[in-house]
């Protein structure tokens, strides 16, 4: 971890709402420049925690430090905040949604209509610059309603759940909007449970789980404790008895091959040295990259991936 | 994706209040945004143009002159030879009545001291001549005034019977008046004896027939007439009798001496504050709920877009909250801002060019304290309204939850119409006194209770609950938003904090 001073830093943060508990326990950094992925599937806790961290709701024990204080009035122009549940004024134009928020974070009416038309400009929708929200289709307003998010330029971004809702080309779009704004030596936290956005844009990992923290670190050091697997194949028969010890589930595919599951403490040339020993001369030897999904699934226990895959086929805002 | 540069000017930063206070800029940015929103709508303009339409319309409906009652045209068929003459004799002392009552609610513009010559000018010669002495004078209400036309007109019977009318009545022939095609509405057909006569009366339009009034009207004179003549009395006798002394005159110790004579007593004009008083209930009544009821709509607006917890990482709730209200204010003043500016220039045109009764009247009801008054009750109670209907539209999670909540509110309001209405008739009774202090109530009821001088403890006591209500709700609004906006609860989440809270029962 870096050893500038954190941007956000929750500690020992619980949050209960009606005696059930949201969020248990949880502790994380997000230090300057960063892109940190909080991951989980929907009621992991994690729009709980980013409403903590902007000071929205009060932890019930445990603190939140952003940009070294309270959230708060304090904190107001540094920070830009997507909400998970998405909206605009329908009869505002898009420049008068993107020049409103940046009025309302310090902008000159003058500056934030220029940065207004020059962000749609940049991200497609100079054509929509006079448009009614109520006439945009739905991944046009979620493009303006970030837009409105970012139009002050703050130096943290908090996001929650951004690619919800949004068609393939547009997550796209929205994935190269969060490297420029990071290029720009911006910090981002965003909320996901698509693992695969994560992979591809996080700097570091924030995995919770029924309101936990259940991992923290890398994706690198994330896939670790992802099981391993291999496809292997023979000509001669007993490669499946010489891989056996090795494995924890195996496989047949049709073309005869064996996929296989390795045990964690399995390495690669114990396998290959079997192999050799049982004179299974290999025609096919290929590990395959595990996902952060498996993972997840992987720190969290097999009772977590029912909910993580009902979060992956829910939209977000369907969910309370 | 083009390339395009994005300029990133300086922000503004705003240091926090120490005082938590919040920034008028925020504030103004919302409540800028709202008004702008509401000016898009066509309900807004179609409300802020609703008196001008209607006065418009008025206008000129006056200026076609079209007569909403135009006259009915009536006969009479006098089967005893004697009454239909002086039914019709009766009809025009009726009108003559209306006619000297009309002048005499007029002399009370005038001057005291010239009233008593304008009297004598209406004794003898008419009431015609006293209305236009007063136009003659340039009196601005009597050049408004004309007298009303008689609701019906009699003329001679088409048809010598009853039989040979019908056919007039049914519509089927008309009778020509002053050359002109007209219906005929009615018969009033008299039988028996000159002693005993029996009127009938014959339309097809039985809901408005004055001639039936007219006809009861004068067997009631008649039987009073012959029981009085039974004891060798006169109806005249007993009205000359009785004029002149049941007329009591009402004075007001704060304005009149033991001295003083009939024109010192009390007139319609020193009614004035009261009525003024009254008005302004109303006012205050219909402003305070019409930017509250917007207020609700506007909050669940606001929850249905989704944009509060965006706003929220740049504005506090309460720069939000205080922007809503203001833009709602500013809204609901400019759509009542037609009628304060035409009720501020009759006030001063009467204060600065009526009669001094009428001037007088205007500084009663207009004392600065009322003024002062007027305006912390207007904006006390306002914020008490928008802040609970504020807290509603927290809570409600669509217009038919809002529509639900917002009930106890419209009773509420309903209440503090008859407060009003009771103060009017009796200011100082106890229910109108209480109103006058209960916070929910005393804007609207306060305001008639200051034409009676009330003791100035009570205002300031029912100022000072007002404010504590304000401040109370503003507390318990802020909770409520947290909860109902950001936590998502709803009504269910209220219900379980109260089962888990007070009944102490497992949520």
């Amino acid at each position: 971890m870096s050893a500038a001073p954190s941007i956000l830093s929750m500690s020992s943060v619980s949050k209960s709402f009606g005696g059930n508990p949201a969020v248990r326990n949880v502790s994380f950094d997000v230090a300057p420049g960063e892109i940190v992925g909080f991951l989980g599937p929907n009621g992991a806790g994690k729009t709980t925690s980013l409403r903590m961290a902007l000071g929205y709701v009060k932890p019930d024990s445990g603190s939140v430090s952003l940009f070294g204080g309270e959230p708060g009035e304090a904190t107001f122009g540094r920070v830009g905040f997507l909400p998970e549940e998405r909206g605009l004024y329908k009869k505002q134009t898009a420049r008068e949604s993107i020049a409103l928020m940046g009025r309302l974070n310090g902008m000159s009416k003058r500056d934030a209509f220029m940065t207004a038309d020059q962000l749609l400009d940049r991200y497609g929708l100079g054509e929509a610059k006079r448009k009614k929200n109520k006439d945009m289709s739905k991944g046009m307003a979620q493009k303006v309603q970030l837009l409105s998010a970012i139009a002050h330029d703050p130096e943290f971004y908090i996001l929650d759940e951004p690619f919800s809702g949004l068609d393939p080309v547009n997550q796209q779009v929205l994935e190269a909007m969060v490297r420029e704004i990071s290029e720009r030596g911006r910090t981002i936290l965003f909320s996901t449970h698509v693992m695969e956005h994560a992979e591809r844009l996080c700097d570091r990992i924030v995995l919770m789980a029924r309101g936990e923290k259940v991992f923290e670190g890398s994706v690198q050091e994330a896939l670790d404790f992802a099981p391993r697997r291999v496809v292997m194949a023979s000509e001669k028969a007993g490669l499946a008895d010489a891989v056996t010890p090795v494995a924890t589930e195996m496989e047949r595919l049709e073309t005869g091959a064996l996929d296989l599951l390795l045990r964690r403490d399995a390495k690669v040339p114990d396998i290959l040295e079997r192999c050799v020993d049982a004179g299974v001369r290999l025609t096919r030897f290929e590990p395959t990259r595990a996902s952060l999904h498996e993972a997840f699934v992987a720190l969290v226990g097999e009772d977590v991936r029912a909910d993580l895959e009902a979060s992956a086929a829910t939209p977000a805002e369907e969910v309370a | 994706m083009t390339e395009i540069a994005v300029n990133r000017p300086e922000l503004k930063r705003y240091k926090p209040s120490r005082l938590g206070l919040p920034r008028w800029r925020r504030v103004w940015l919302i409540a800028q945004r709202d008004i702008i929103g509401y000016l898009k709508t066509w309900g807004f303009w179609l409300s802020f143009l609703f008196p001008i339409i209607l006065f418009g319309g008025l206008a000129a409906f006056n200026a076609a002159d079209i007569d909403i009652n135009p006259p009915k045209y009536e006969t009479v068929l006098d089967e005893t030879n004697f009454h239909g003459d002086r039914l019709l004799a009766f009809q025009e002392e009726r009108e003559e009545d209306v006619r000297r009552a009309t002048v005499s609610a007029l002399a009370s513009t005038l001057p005291k001291e010239d009233r008593e010559a304008f009297r004598g000018l209406v004794e003898e010669k008419g009431p015609e001549a006293g209305l236009a002495e007063l136009k003659a004078r340039g009196n601005m209400v009597a050049e408004q005034v004309d007298f009303p036309e008689p609701s019906m007109i009699f003329v001679p019977a088409p048809a010598p019977t009853l039989d040979e009318l019908r056919p007039y009545l049914a519509g089927d022939r008309k009778i020509t008046v002053d050359g002109e095609d007209v219906a005929l509405n009615g018969v009033t057909v008299i039988r028996g004896t000159r002693d005993a006569p029996t009127m009938q009366y014959w339309t097809r339009n039985f809901n408005n027939a004055p001639a039936e009034r007219l006809a009861k009207s004068y067997l009631r004179e008649l039987a009073r007439s012959q029981y009085l003549e039974s004891g060798g009395l006169s109806l005249d006798g007993y009205q000359d009798a009785v004029k002149g002394r049941t007329d009591i005159k009402v004075f007001d110790p704060t304005k009149a001496s033991a001295t003083s004579d009939d024109d010192d007593a009390v007139s319609g004009w020193d009614r004035a504050p009261f009525l003024i008083g009254a008005a302004l209930g109303f006012f205050l009544l219909f402003t305070i709920f019409a930017g509250s009821m917007a207020l609700l709509t506007s909050m669940i607006e606001e929850k249905m877009n989704k944009l509060l917890e965006m706003m929220l990482a740049s504005v506090k709730f309460s720069e939000i909250m205080l922007g809503k209200m203001l833009g709602a204010a500013m809204l609901t003043l400019a759509s009542v801002i037609p009628y304060v500016l035409v009720g501020i220039g009759a006030a001063l045109y009467l204060y600065f060019f009526g009669t001094p009764e009428q001037s007088e009247a205007m500084a009663t009801a207009f004392p600065p304290s009322t003024i002062v008054f007027s305006l912390l009750y207007l904006v006390l109670g306002y914020m008490f309204y928008a802040t609970i209907l504020i807290s509603l539209g927290a809570l409600a999670q669509s217009m038919q939850d809002a529509q639900t909540l917002s009930l106890p509110m419209v009773m509420v309001m309903m209440a503090g119409f008859f407060v009003i209405q009771i103060g009017l008739t009796a200011p100082d009774s106890s229910v109108v006194t209480f109103a006058s202090i209960f916070p929910l109530t005393s804007p609207f009821a306060m305001m008639i209770r200051l034409a009676t001088d009330p003791p100035l403890w009570q205002i300031m006591l029912s100022l000072a609950l007002l404010f504590a209500s304000v401040v109370g709700t503003m507390w318990l609004c802020a909770r409520i938003f947290r909860h109902g906006v950001l936590s998502g609860g709803g009504l269910g989440a209220i219900k379980a904090w109260f089962n888990r809270t007070v009944l102490r029962r497992a949520a």
